[in-house]
């Protein structure tokens, strides 16, 4: 279905190109419309009318965090009409064309969970991007001296503790597919890699090695977990399967390399080392071979890499004047100082990226639209909440 | 931490009349002021000395962090984990030992090797059972992974050191915790130079 979607989208486009360069939103009618909202940093002003509660300001979040913005009927691009009586229902039509590109009723679950429902039809039809409205995220939550992982909806609700250990924990990382979350726990004195299952709760360590276990992330097609080990006498890259089984060591350098992440085609990880005194970005092939600098101009002093899935850009955070989250070409280049935060993790859509970031005595959660650089807060997570990673 | 210098002369002044009445248990602390070459009143039966086996000095004879050579892959942990697990430990022993470290570095500085080397001293007389944990710790100006690597990077560099004075491998275990456990809350230089530190913890064995 949305395959078919995005080709008859992809032809309206083509049409309106062809027929007029302007491309506006002029009497062209119908679909083609849409090709004005084809730039990803533009606001959108939208109108929600018969909406109310927990419903309504669902809606609310979930449209404002992709570039949407909240308008008088008189003034947005797009009119959402519905109820939320017993169940969510949306006619959603262009101010302009008076189209109606969306009409639909919703079922099951709560009210809340159509809601969202509801803004990924809305956010597909009108960017033209898988929304990220039923997405998870993972995190670590911090409380009184101890830290346990948590799982939530990526606007923090419906929060689940997976470990329950009074200790430390670190460095959540979905395997793809959202069944298992790796991660590290000190529960037994020393940090540790383990791999939970969530449908059952059974976890295994991966890596107990003597020294620092940690940064679990794990290969696009599920295979492969690159680490963090310092059993040979630096933290370097390693390398295993899923289980910890099959060893393989990446890196062998005398200074420290930490948090790795994949490339989205599996071929390439990325990490920082401090092999140049400074901690800088590198990649390497994941076969094994040559680390290499990958050049971020303007900032320095950068860790904490994440690939974006479409394999464009990655996020990182530069410590340089406090945490800063940036964005630069994967192939390296100019980097972009996006807002202050660490810890950034990529949608599944490659638009979004969530961070951390401390507020007041507190850390918290964000979600920053990348192309509209805004950012909304999560705000009902109690605890200082670090290391978030999106479920893909 | 907030123990002043006064407080750590006086333990040290303390630990070395214990030592001079030739105390027949454990010493209570590395007993040598540090830097000098004081032997230890030991329980007199189990203290032996190892061999160096670590990369050893260069010309000024001295042991500082020139002597890590960079290139180097490092000195392997033990391949054994669960020998040093289920055992108590003392931290209080070398609680003045603390080895403190220059933002984002983990090189040991020469004002700091005098407290490495009392460390390596104490071990010399030390009963064969006691091995030694060195904790990795972080100021909160990097970020989470970046510094637990970091801090085990300073807890290796510490460890290295200690084998390059003639303390086996074998008997040292790192921990690092990044930035999780700061012993100075703030915000300043002052919280912060508390915070980059190895500390040391005394392993006992599991039977006493």
């Amino acid at each position: 279905m949305m395959k078919k979607f995005r080709y008859m989208e992809a032809a309206a486009i083509l049409l309106v190109w062809g027929a007029s360069m302007a491309a506006t939103h002029a009497e062209t009618g119908g679909k083609m419309i849409i090709s004005r909202e084809v730039d990803a940093t533009k606001t959108i002003p939208i109108n929600l009318s018969g909406y109310t509660g927990e419903v309504l300001s669902t809606l609310k979040f979930d449209l404002e965090v992709v570039g949407f913005s909240m308008a008088g009927p008189e003034q947005a691009d797009y009119l959402v009409v519905g109820s939320n009586a017993s169940r969510v229902e949306a006619r959603v039509s262009n101010r302009f064309s008076k189209a109606e590109i969306l009409a639909k009723a919703y079922s099951g679950a709560s009210l809340r969970a159509q809601a969202h429902a509801l803004a990924d039809d809305i956010v597909e039809k009108i960017r033209q991007v898988p929304g990220i409205a039923q997405t998870k995220i993972a995190f670590k939550l911090e409380s009184g001296g101890t830290s346990e992982i948590c799982i939530a909806d990526y606007d923090g609700f419906n929060v689940i503790k997976i470990t329950n250990d009074r200790s430390l924990v670190a460095a959540p990382a979905w395997s793809p597919g959202r069944k298992k979350l790796y991660y590290t726990s000190y529960r037994l004195g020393n940090p540790d890699i383990y791999a939970h299952v969530l449908a059952t709760g059974e976890r295994q360590a991966i890596a107990k090695y003597t020294g620092l276990n940690t940064s679990a992330a794990v290969s696009p097609d599920g295979r492969r977990v690159a680490m963090i080990l310092s059993k040979g006498g630096s933290p370097d890259i390693y390398l295993s399967n899923p289980d910890g089984s099959g060893l393989r060591q990446l890196t062998s350098t005398r200074e420290d390399e930490s948090s790795p992440c994949w490339s989205p085609d599996g071929q390439t990880l990325c990490f920082a080392s401090r092999q140049t005194g400074r901690a800088s970005l590198y990649t390497m092939p994941a076969a094994g071979g040559a680390m290499k600098r990958l050049r971020t101009e303007n900032v320095a002093s950068v860790t904490e890499p994440d690939w974006s899935p479409d394999g464009k850009n990655i996020a990182f955070t530069t410590t340089t004047g406090g945490f800063h989250i940036c964005t630069v070409p994967a192939q390296g280049g100019v980097a972009e100082v996006l807002v202050p935060g660490e810890y950034p993790s990529w949608s599944p859509n490659s638009r979004t990226l969530i961070l951390s970031r401390r507020n007041g005595n507190r850390y918290v959660l964000s979600l920053l639209d990348v192309p509209t650089k805004k950012v909304k807060d999560i705000g009902q997570i109690s605890g200082n909440a670090s290391q978030p990673d999106w479920a893909k | 931490m907030k123990r002043s210098s006064l407080v750590n002369l006086l333990v040290l002044g303390l630990a070395l009349a214990v030592g001079g009445f030739g105390c027949k248990h454990r010493p209570k602390g590395p007993t040598p002021i540090p830097g000098q070459k004081t032997a230890v009143a030991g329980p007199g039966t189990e203290g032996r000395a190892t061999p160096p086996i670590g990369g050893g000095l260069d010309k000024d004879n001295r042991p500082d962090s020139e002597d890590l050579k960079p290139g180097q892959g490092g000195t392997p942990l033990p391949s054994d984990r669960g020998y040093f697990e289920g055992r108590p430990t003392d931290g209080k022993i070398f609680e003045a030992y603390t080895v403190y470290f220059d933002y984002d570095r983990h090189n040991v500085k020469p004002d700091q090797v005098a407290k490495v080397q009392a460390v390596a001293d104490f071990f010399k007389s030390a009963p064969a059972g006691d091995d030694l944990v060195i904790e990795g710790h972080c100021d909160e100006r990097g970020t989470d992974e970046y510094n637990r690597a970091l801090g085990e990077r300073r807890a290796l560099a510490v460890r290295e050191m200690l084998t390059q004075m003639g303390l086996a491998a074998g008997r040292i275990r790192t921990i690092s915790y990044g930035k999780d456990k700061p012993v100075a809350e703030g915000h300043s230089e002052d919280a912060w130079s508390k915070n980059r530190r190895g500390q040391f913890l005394l392993l006992l064995p599991k039977d006493k």
